[in-house]
């Protein structure tokens, strides 16, 4: 049942490529049960996300977190298989964290230390020789944007310095993936679009493999390409945010209708449409959701055959915050 | 105006593979202790206190000096009484040990109350096992790093002592003579090393505040001994004794230095002045040393072996660290 280490002593695969450019994916969970005592938090996971960005997301108490400690092996797992990077997890877990870079949640750092230590100190314990902890410290504290700020000391920092050090300290050994734990916790609007822009661009413009586990799905929608969604454990959609949300797009339509419209309505009904009012004040505007393997044009069409104009006729654009919310009605809404 | 490239840089280096992946955990932990933090007054009376610590050694090693280089401004009878003590001086080893003790107590409590307690207050734990460093790497990092002061204040300065008189005894074949006393030197300064160290990162664990561990650690110390010795002699249960910490250790060099068969030996064989001098040194030593030998390391075991299981238990504990089932 378990996979052969790869030989590599460096953060790299051998060739010097990053893992995350190539299009194997970064972890596979095949039948993943995690639970505590009782309690089962994941019931049976299965799933391979591609390399590249990843959204995490589900309500609370979806086991969001729980995945990620358990792709750092800090989970035992409670049955299946877990495979990150190539590494059997948790057998081979040391090397996963070699490869692998940890932003937790809460506004943790190293207690006693500057801010440049506390990054330093990050990549000396995850290998690095001790001059060039120091050296790489320096730089990637310069990419997160603290300037002089480093040579204090962490416990006088605000939430949102202790965040940009957090991924400081995630980037320093330079991981083929980065597990970031709502990186944007109080951080303030300008704050948090550096920061986002930051996490974006490692994913798209350095080849490093992320997966973002944030509520907030704006944040998700800006810096990844692919989502996760969990409920109760369960993996209720994934896939390239794109298709998803053209998925539940394709699903509504709006129109807004002239005149008598009631008759229409009930006929629509009748053939398993359910249009609905967004906006009770307007009872002209109506949001359509098709049946399955409808076209959009099979409301249009009738509209036409009992007599009722249609002013305008758009099939809708969701949001990823619609797709999220879709999914999880379908699956029984959160707990 | 120089322009910098602020942009994100892949590493090409290589992670290195350490025998002893803690070590980064010492070198920060030592360093970061003796950094100079809290201002100048704290600075100020822990560089005082260390420079105090440091008393009674630098006058074991001013003895050794006059003892073996025998300076010209000392009175000539001086040599003849340093000639008497010649054969009871490996006596100063457990003295020194006990002398040290004393200091040793404070620097556990300033350097080893916060180890773990910090790190637990703050929610570090996290940060520590999604590196590639196992519990035990954690534990024994933290291990090392009140280790290294202990030792800093017991184990080098008698292995120092002890290097000194091989280097300075002009005798034939001083290096053999010597030999042996090397393994009392470090089995009970190892077993100092060790049992305080353990014993203040259980009560570390334990807490989560610094002061808290302090006061505790200290009380556990400090007071067992009183505590042990009054129950054992009013119950007339000699073992009792050897539950204290200290009576274990301080028993331990007892035994290890033979002190019993080198005050015999001086009360029969020593002049009157040198055996009165010899029997201060002699019944210092003994204080707080009435375990059997057994009893004295069932001891050292036992202190070390708890003080393990409650620092892994807690730590398993923790939110991070938990395996299936256990939570």
């Amino acid at each position: 049942m378990t996979a052969t280490a790869p030989a590599n002593d460096s953060a790299h695969d051998p060739a010097g490529a990053p893992l995350a450019s190539s299009s194997a994916p970064v972890f596979e969970l095949d039948s993943l049960v995690v639970r505590y005592g009782r309690n089962v938090v994941i019931p049976g996971l299965t799933c391979a996300p591609p390399a590249g960005a990843v959204g995490l997301l589900g309500p609370n108490g979806a086991g969001k977190s729980s995945l990620i400690k358990t792709i750092l092996g800090l989970v035992k797992p409670g049955g299946g298989r877990v495979k990150v990077l190539g590494f059997e997890v948790p057998r081979h877990a040391l090397e996963v964290r070699r490869r692998v870079g940890y932003m937790p949640e809460s506004a943790v750092v190293f207690p006693g230390m500057t801010g440049f230590e506390n990054v330093a100190y990050a990549g000396a314990i995850a290998g690095m020789p001790r001059g060039e902890a120091r050296r790489r410290a320096h730089e990637v504290l310069e990419y997160v944007g603290c300037g002089e700020e480093r040579y204090r000391q962490v416990d006088e920092y605000s939430q949102g310095m202790r965040q940009r050090i957090k991924l400081a300290s995630a980037l320093v050994h330079d991981p083929e993936l980065l597990l970031l734990d709502e990186p944007t916790n109080g951080l303030d609007p300008g704050g948090r679009t550096e920061i986002l822009e930051l996490v974006r661009a490692l994913g798209h413009e350095k080849g490093m493999s992320i997966l973002l586990s944030s509520h907030l799905l704006d944040d998700v929608e800006f810096v990844c390409d692919h989502v996760l969604l969990l409920a109760r454990g369960e993996l209720k959609a994934a896939g390239s945010i794109a298709e998803l949300k053209a998925r539940v797009a394709g699903q509504h339509v709006r129109l807004t209708l002239e005149g008598d419209s009631a008759r229409f309505l009930e006929v629509a009904r009748e053939k398993g449409f359910e249009p609905r009012l967004p906006d009770p004040l307007d009872t002209s505007e109506w949001l359509v959701k098709l049946p399955e393997g409808a076209a959009p044009g099979a409301i249009l069409a009738l509209a036409l055959a009992n007599g009722v104009r249609v002013r305008r006729f758009v099939p809708r654009r969701a949001s990823l915050e619609e797709v999220f919310l879709d999914t999880l009605e379908q699956a029984g809404g959160p707990r | 105006m120089p322009v910098y490239d602020r942009s994100y840089r892949r590493w090409d280096g290589t992670l290195k593979r350490r025998a002893f992946r803690a070590a980064p955990i010492v070198a920060m932990g030592v360093k970061n202790a003796l950094a100079t933090k809290g201002g100048w007054l704290l600075t100020l009376s822990l560089r005082g206190f260390m420079a105090a610590s440091c008393v009674p050694t630098a006058l074991l090693f001013l003895l050794n000096y006059l003892f073996y280089f025998r300076p010209n401004f000392l009175p000539v009878e001086t040599f003849a009484i340093f000639d008497q003590l010649a054969p009871y001086r490996v006596i100063q080893y457990p003295a020194l040990t006990r002398l040290n003790s004393m200091f040793l107590m404070v620097y556990a409590v300033i350097f080893g109350s916060g180890l773990i307690a910090r790190d637990r207050a703050s929610g570090a734990l996290p940060l520590y096992l999604s590196r590639p460093l196992t519990l035990g790497d954690y534990v024994l990092g933290k291990l090392g790093i009140i280790g290294w002061f202990m030792a800093m204040f017991t184990l080098v300065p008698n292995l120092l002592l002890w290097l000194m008189g091989v280097l300075s005894d002009p005798a034939d074949g001083a290096f053999t003579a010597a030999l042996p006393h090397l393994v009392p030197i470090i089995v009970q300064n190892g077993a100092v090393v060790l049992v305080y160290s353990l014993t203040i990162l259980a009560v570390s664990s334990i807490c989560r505040r610094p002061m808290f561990a302090g006061l505790i650690w200290f009380s556990l110390v400090i007071l067992l001994p009183s505590f042990t010795s009054m129950a054992g002699s009013h119950r007339g249960v000699s073992a009792l004794a050897a539950v204290s910490i200290n009576d274990a250790l301080f028993s331990l060099g007892y035994h290890l230095y033979d002190i019993g068969g080198l005050f015999e030996k001086a009360t029969s064989e020593a002049d009157g002045a040198v055996r009165g001098n010899l029997e201060g040194v002699f019944e210092a030593v003994k204080i707080f040393a009435s375990s059997t030998p057994l009893q004295a390391a069932t001891s050292v075991l036992c202190w070390c072996g708890a003080s393990l299981l409650v620092i892994v238990s807690v730590l398993r504990r923790q939110d991070v660290v938990v395996e299936a089932g256990t939570r």
